[in-house]
């Protein structure tokens, strides 16, 4: 390794990735239906067998509640792929713009909002869990 | 007198460029999720920093292997048939890292890097480690110098060894030829090892030859209707340079500050990944038997 090599390499990596940005890959991907959430959740989470989900307006997240509607996991848009946790109810919360989960995690996006997605919505997937 | 043998990697990497970008108009044809600029950015400096980190361990790994070497059973030479018999046994030693990179938590929070990506494309064949030192990655390679193999062989037949696992690293490939799949590791066979599906967890462990997991019972044949996902089981969900290093690590740390009691804490260091002084967490087993109890 010499700093020819280190300059070469690096100029390789940023080349590389501009040439995937530019082809416009992974791009504009979204969640694009409950299906595809659940289908994300319960290959993520072993046991949990979805009884329903929701996916936020823009697409970005969604939230899927299992059949018991004791466990509830939060989707996220991770690049162009999904991304799931398991969260527990306290850390859902109701505002003007939709549900918002926090994680408690900073690297995997801290909080992450469901928009448009209200407190009805919750109540329907999960009646007997969703207090306040 | 010992030949100068040349690092295979380093003419190598002018292909791996081309490769991935032929890879990536592939994508671009077929299916634009196949890349993610920024996933591509965080593999490509992962490896990046893990050129850097193993020229910096270079010389500290090659002094331990000479030393090791003095105590040779035999005098190997440099011969055409010591460089196939290496290159074999180099595989099967790279069978055992690999094997014990995903069974041992202390070598996963290295070798986590590698599957850290839910991209299965050629960059991904990059993405490595940054602390393989630390994790003492090089002491499965140790037998070889004892034996009598010379370190500059070993070191030379385990860099073919790498630049093969390279291209094995895509979707862009389907099945190949019979006898190929039933000797060599494929691309089909290595989509299983990095894939999350329960029926996949920890199989295909191998670098060239897939023989050694049908020996030691850990062959898995990829199923069309079982599609990869790839990964790892508590995905990052972050394309963080620094984090996707050494998340792990800071992991085990975390556990072995709260473990209760030393057998515990020893438990985060050598148990399997996902194990827990409580059982609170999922390990392969627990995930598949999981699996398996909801009838596949």
């Amino acid at each position: 390794m010499n700093w020819l090599m280190l300059g070469g390499s690096a100029a390789a990596i940023l080349a590389l990735s501009g040439a995937a940005w530019w082809l416009r890959l992974g791009r504009d991907v979204k969640i694009g239906s409950v299906e595809e959430a659940a289908d994300a959740v319960e290959h993520s989470l072993p046991g949990f067998v979805t009884g329903g989900a929701v996916v936020g307006a823009d697409g970005l997240a969604a939230l899927a509640v299992d059949k018991r509607g004791e466990r509830v996991a939060v989707v996220k848009r991770h690049g162009a792929q999904l991304a799931v946790r398991e969260v527990g109810w306290k850390q859902i919360a109701a505002t003007a713009d939709g549900i918002v989960v926090d994680t408690g995690e900073k690297r995997f996006g801290g909080r992450i909002a469901v928009a448009g997605v209200d407190q009805l919505d919750m109540r329907r997937l999960a009646p007997q869990s969703m207090k306040a | 007198m010992e030949p100068a043998l040349p690092d295979p990697v380093d003419y190598a990497v002018p292909g791996f460029v081309v490769l991935v970008l032929a890879e990536m108009l592939w994508a671009w044809a077929k299916d634009r999720r196949r890349y993610c600029p920024r996933d591509t950015l965080t593999s490509l400096g992962l490896g990046l920093g893990s050129t850097v980190a193993g020229a910096l361990s270079a010389g500290a790994v090659f002094a331990i292997a000479t030393w090791v070497h003095g105590f040779r059973l035999l005098d190997i030479p440099y011969a055409w048939w010591a460089f196939v018999l290496c290159f074999v046994l180099d595989d099967l030693a790279y069978y055992w890292f690999h094997r014990s990179a995903h069974r041992v938590r202390w070598f996963w929070a290295s070798h986590v890097i590698h599957h850290s990506s839910q991209h299965y494309n050629l960059s991904t064949a990059l993405r490595q480690t940054w602390t393989g030192f630390i994790s003492l990655g090089f002491i499965w390679r140790l037998p070889l110098f004892l034996i009598g193999f010379p370190p500059a062989m070993v070191f030379f037949v385990a860099a073919l060894n790498l630049v093969y696992q390279f291209w094995i690293h895509t979707e862009a490939v389907g099945r190949m030829l019979r006898w190929f799949e039933a000797v060599m590791n494929t691309p089909s066979h290595h989509r299983v090892h990095h894939a999350v599906n329960a029926r996949y967890l920890d199989r295909n462990y191998a670098g060239v030859f897939i023989v050694w997991d049908k020996l030691f019972g850990t062959f898995e044949g990829e199923r069309d209707d079982d599609r990869p996902r790839y990964g790892i089981v508590h995905q990052l969900g972050s394309f963080h340079l620094f984090w996707a290093a050494f998340h792990e690590w800071i992991g085990i740390a975390r556990d072995v500050r709260a473990a209760p009691g030393w057998r515990a804490k020893l438990g985060y260091l050598w148990r399997p990944p996902g194990w827990s002084h409580d059982g609170s967490r999922d390990t392969s087993e627990t995930i598949r038997a999981k699996w398996e109890a909801r009838g596949r």
